[in-house]
C-alpha cells in the first residue's frame, strides 16, 4: 500500500480483532492495513456490521472488555500506540485523534453542560484555566456556527442539528491531526447533513486536520472524500481513488453498494444486494462474499483472496477483477443478483 | 423554578391538611369510646358531664373539629390521657429522639449504598461483588426486628460491648436535658441501633446504585468521555456516578417514608424513646390525643422528606422542566 513516510500520520498495518461472545469469537476485523496522510480525508463505507465502529474504536484505543487485538499495529507519526503504556495512550486521545460520534444525542453527558463537556476535554490535556478553557469554547462555537450564547446549556436544549455541532465542536477542541467521523449525520434530516458536511469541508480546509469518514451512505463519501475503502464483514474488499472507484468499481460488493444507491432523476430503482452479511463466528474458507457474488465461482469459495493491485493506486480483493468491468456493466438488472 | 417550588409547597400543605382532617375523623369513628379511660362510667353522671366539658367532647363533632384544627396551628395537640398533660410536652423530646437516630442512619447507609454499589460495578465482576449482592438481597429481605433482636442477642448480651436497649443508662440523666445528647453514653447507646438501621438501609440504596452504574457504563457518553482522554476517576466520579445517582434520588422519598415509619419497629426492640415507641406505649394506653399526634408527626416527617427529595432531584437533573 502507498506509504510516504513524511506525510502519513497513522498507519494501520495487519490489524485483526475478535469479539469473544461467549465461548466463541466473532472476526470483527480481519488483516486490516491503510495509512491516512496529513489533511487527507477517507472514506469508509459498508453494510452495517462490517466492523467499521469496532476499526475507529480500535483506533482510539475504547474498544470493549470483550475485545481482543490479535495482531497488527497502529502507528500514530511513527509510534504504535498499541504497545504506549496506558498515561500516554490516553494523552493521545482527543489530542492527536479524536472523533464525532454517530449519535450526538447519547454521547452528551444529559446532566452536564455542553461547554463543560469541553472544557473536560481541553483540562484532561492542557495545563490552562477554567476561563482560558471556557474562551476556547465559545471560538469553537462560532468556528461551528453556534450561538456561544448558548455554549453553557444542556444537551436537551439544542435541537439534532446542533448537538451533532456541538460534538464536532468538542472534537476540534484540541486541534487535532486526525478526526475520526462515525456516521456523524445518520441521525439528521438531509438539509441540516448537507449543511454540517460543507461546514466540515471548510474547516477542515482551515484547520488541516484528516479525516476518515464512516457511512453507508456511498454518495457521501463521493462528494467528501478523495480517497474510499469498502469494507464487508470484516475486511478491506476495495481501496482506492473515490473518482476511480465511482466510475470503475472493481469488486462485485461495491458495485452491488453503488447500485443500491438512488439515483436522483434516474428511473432506474435502486436494488440492494440480496443475502446477509457473513457470519463472523465461522471460519474463513474462501472468499466472505462468495455466497451473495454473481461471479462466484468454485476457487472463491475455497481460495482467500488477497488484496490486488488492480489499477493506479486501486486495490481490490477478488479473483475476477478482469470481469469486473463487463460485471459492472449488466449490475442494474436485479436478476443477476439473484444466486443461488 | 421558584414557581416549582411554591407549587410543590402549596401540595404539600394540602396533603398534610387533608390527613389531619382524615386522622381526626378516623379516631372519632372508631368504635367503643376512647374517653372512657379518663372519664370512667363509673363516675357520678354530673361528674362525667364535667370532665366532657373540660375536653370539650360536649361540643358538635364538626366544632371540636374546628377546635382542634386552631390547636394545632399553635402547635397545642391537646391533653394526654395518660398524664394529662399537653402532648406537646411528652413529644417534643421524642421527636428529636427518632430524628437523631434515623436520620443520621439513613444518610450514612445512602452514602455508603450509592458509593459501594458504584465501586463494585465499576471493577464489575469481582468475587466481593457476588458476595456482597448475596447477603444485601438476603439482608434487604430479613424483618428488622429480628435483626435488630439478632444484634441485641449477639453484641449487648454476647458480648456485652453495647446496652441491651433505651437512650441512656437509666438514672445517668434523671432531667433529661441538653447534655445527655452531648454525652459518651448516648453514643453508646445509639450505636447499635444506629448500626443496625445503617446496615438494613444499606441494601437498596446499594442494590439500586449497583444497578444504575452498570447500565450508565454502556451509555455512549461514557465511552465519549474515555476517548476525550479523561482520567479513570474523572469518568468515574462525573459522569459514570454523578449519573448513576438520578435513580437513588428519585426513590430517596419513598425510602424516607418507610424509614419514619419503620422508625416503629427500630425503637420498640431498642426501647428507644423515639415517636415510633411513644405511639407503640399511646397505643396500648388508649391515649387518643397522643396517639393521633404522633401519627401526625410521622406523616409530617415523611411529607416534608418527599418535599425535600424532590427539590434534591430537581437539582440533581435539569432535564426536570418546572411548570
Ligand atoms: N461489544 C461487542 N461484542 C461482541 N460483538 C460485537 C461487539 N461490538 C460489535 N460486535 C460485532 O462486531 C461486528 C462489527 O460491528 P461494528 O464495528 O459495530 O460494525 P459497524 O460499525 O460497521 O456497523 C458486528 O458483527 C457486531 O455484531
Ligand atoms: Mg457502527
Amino acid at each position: 500500500m502507498i506509504k510516504n513516510p513524511i506525510e502519513t500520520i497513522l498507519n494501520i498495518d495487519n490489524l485483526s480483532i475478535n469479539y469473544k461472545v461467549g465461548d466463541q469469537y466473532a472476526k470483527a476485523l480481519n488483516e486490516i492495513s491503510f495509512s491516512i496522510s496529513k489533511g487527507e480525508r477517507i472514506g469508509l463505507v459498508g453494510e452495517s456490521g462490517c466492523g467499521k465502529s469496532t476499526l475507529l474504536k480500535t483506533i482510539m484505543g475504547v474498544l470493549p472488555g470483550n475485545a481482543d487485538i490479535l495482531s497488527g499495529k497502529i502507528e500514530l507519526n511513527g509510534k504504535n500506540l498499541l504497545e504506549i503504556d496506558s498515561e500516554a495512550r490516553r494523552k493521545t486521545r482527543w489530542a492527536d485523534i479524536s472523533m464525532i460520534t454517530q449519535s450526538a444525542l447519547n454521547a452528551l453527558n444529559p446532566v452536564q453542560r455542553i461547554s463543560d463537556q469541553i472544557c473536560e476535554a481541553i483540562k484532561a490535556h492542557k495545563n490552562v484555566t477554567y476561563s482560558e478553557a471556557m474562551a476556547r469554547v465559545e471560538e469553537l462555537f462560532e468556528l461551528v456556527g453556534v450561538a456561544k450564547s448558548r455554549a453553557r446549556e444542556y444537551p436537551h436544549q439544542f435541537s439534532g442539528g446542533m448537538r451533532q455541532r456541538a460534538i464536532i465542536a468538542m472534537a476540534l477542541a484540541l486541534s487535532p491531526q486526525l478526526v475520526l467521523a462515525d456516521e456523524p449525520t445518520t441521525a439528521l434530516d438531509v438539509i441540516v447533513q448537507d449543511q454540517i458536511f460543507t461546514q466540515l469541508k471548510q474547516l477542515q480546509k482551515e484547520m488541516g486536520f484528516a479525516m476518515i469518514l464512516v457511512t453507508h451512505d456511498l454518495s457521501l463519501v463521493v462528494e467528501n472524500c478523495l480517497k474510499t475503502i469498502v469494507m464487508y464483514g470484516g475486511q478491506i474488499v476495495e481501496f482506492g481513488p473515490t473518482d476511480d472507484m465511482a466510475t470503475n468499481p472493481l469488486h462485485p460488493y461495491t458495485i452491488g453498494l453503488k447500485n443500491a444507491v438512488p439515483v436522483l432523476g434516474s428511473t432506474k430503482n435502486p436494488i440492494s444486494i440480496p443475502g446477509t452479511p457473513p457470519n463472523l463466528m465461522l471460519a474463513q474458507k474462501g472468499c466472505l462474499f462468495a455466497a451473495r457474488c454473481p461471479l462466484a465461482t468454485e476457487k472463491c469459495r475455497n481460495e482467500i483472496p488477497k488484496l490486488n493491485l488492480a489499477a493506479d493506486l486501486h486495490y481490490a480483493r477478488c479473483h475476477h477483477l478482469p470481469e469486473a468491468q463487463q460485471f459492472a456493466a449488466q449490475a442494474d438488472n436485479p436478476e443477476i443478483w439473484e444466486v443461488n | 423554578m421558584g414557581q416549582f417550588i411554591f407549587k410543590r409547597f402549596w401540595h404539600m400543605c394540602i396533603t398534610l391538611f387533608v390527613m389531619t382532617t382524615l386522622m381526626f375523623f378516623m379516631f372519632r369513628l372508631l368504635p367503643g369510646d376512647p374517653t372512657a379511660t379518663v372519664i370512667s362510667p363509673a363516675l357520678y353522671p354530673k361528674a362525667q358531664e364535667a370532665l366532657r366539658q373540660q375536653f370539650g367532647l360536649d361540643k358538635p363533632l364538626l366544632e371540636q373539629y374546628f377546635v382542634y384544627m386552631k390547636n394545632l396551628a399553635f402547635f397545642d395537640f391537646g391533653i394526654s390521657f395518660h398524664t394529662t398533660r399537653p402532648v406537646s410536652e411528652a413529644i417534643q423530646g421524642r421527636l428529636l429522639n427518632t430524628i437523631l437516630l434515623v436520620l443520621p442512619s439513613m444518610i450514612a447507609a445512602y452514602i455508603m449504598g450509592a458509593f459501594v454499589g458504584a465501586m463494585v460495578a465499576w471493577r464489575r465482576g469481582s468475587k466481593f461483588e457476588t458476595i456482597l449482592v448475596l447477603v444485601a438481597t438476603a439482608l434487604q429481605s430479613a424483618p428488622v426486628f429480628w435483626l435488630g433482636m439478632l444484634a441485641i442477642l449477639y453484641f449487648s448480651i454476647q458480648l456485652d460491648m453495647f446496652p441491651v436497649g433505651h437512650i441512656v443508662s437509666p438514672g445517668m440523666f434523671p432531667e433529661a436535658n441538653w447534655d445527655m445528647y452531648f454525652s459518651t453514653d448516648f453514643l453508646h447507646h445509639l450505636a447499635l441501633p444506629f448500626i443496625v438501621n445503617a446496615l438494613y438501609q444499606f441494601c437498596f440504596p446499594f442494590l439500586l446504585m449497583r444497578s444504575s452504574m452498570l447500565s450508565t457504563i454502556g451509555e455512549d457518553y461514557i465511552e465519549l468521555a474515555r476517548m476525550k482522554g479523561l482520567r479513570e476517576n474523572r469518568i468515574l466520579y462525573r459522569h459514570a456516578m454523578r449519573n448513576s445517582l438520578l435513580p437513588l434520588a428519585t426513590t430517596l422519598p419513598m425510602i424516607l417514608g418507610w424509614a419514619v415509619a419503620g422508625s416503629v419497629v427500630i425503637e420498640t426492640v431498642f426501647s428507644w424513646p423515639g415517636l415510633g415507641l411513644l405511639m407503640v406505649e399511646a397505643v396500648g394506653r388508649a391515649d387518643y390525643p397522643m396517639v393521633q399526634a404522633s401519627f401526625l408527626l410521622i406523616a409530617v416527617l415523611t411529607v416534608v422528606g418527599t418535599f425535600v427529595a424532590d427539590m434534591l432531584y430537581g437539582l440533581l437533573d435539569p432535564r426536570i422542566v418546572y411548570n
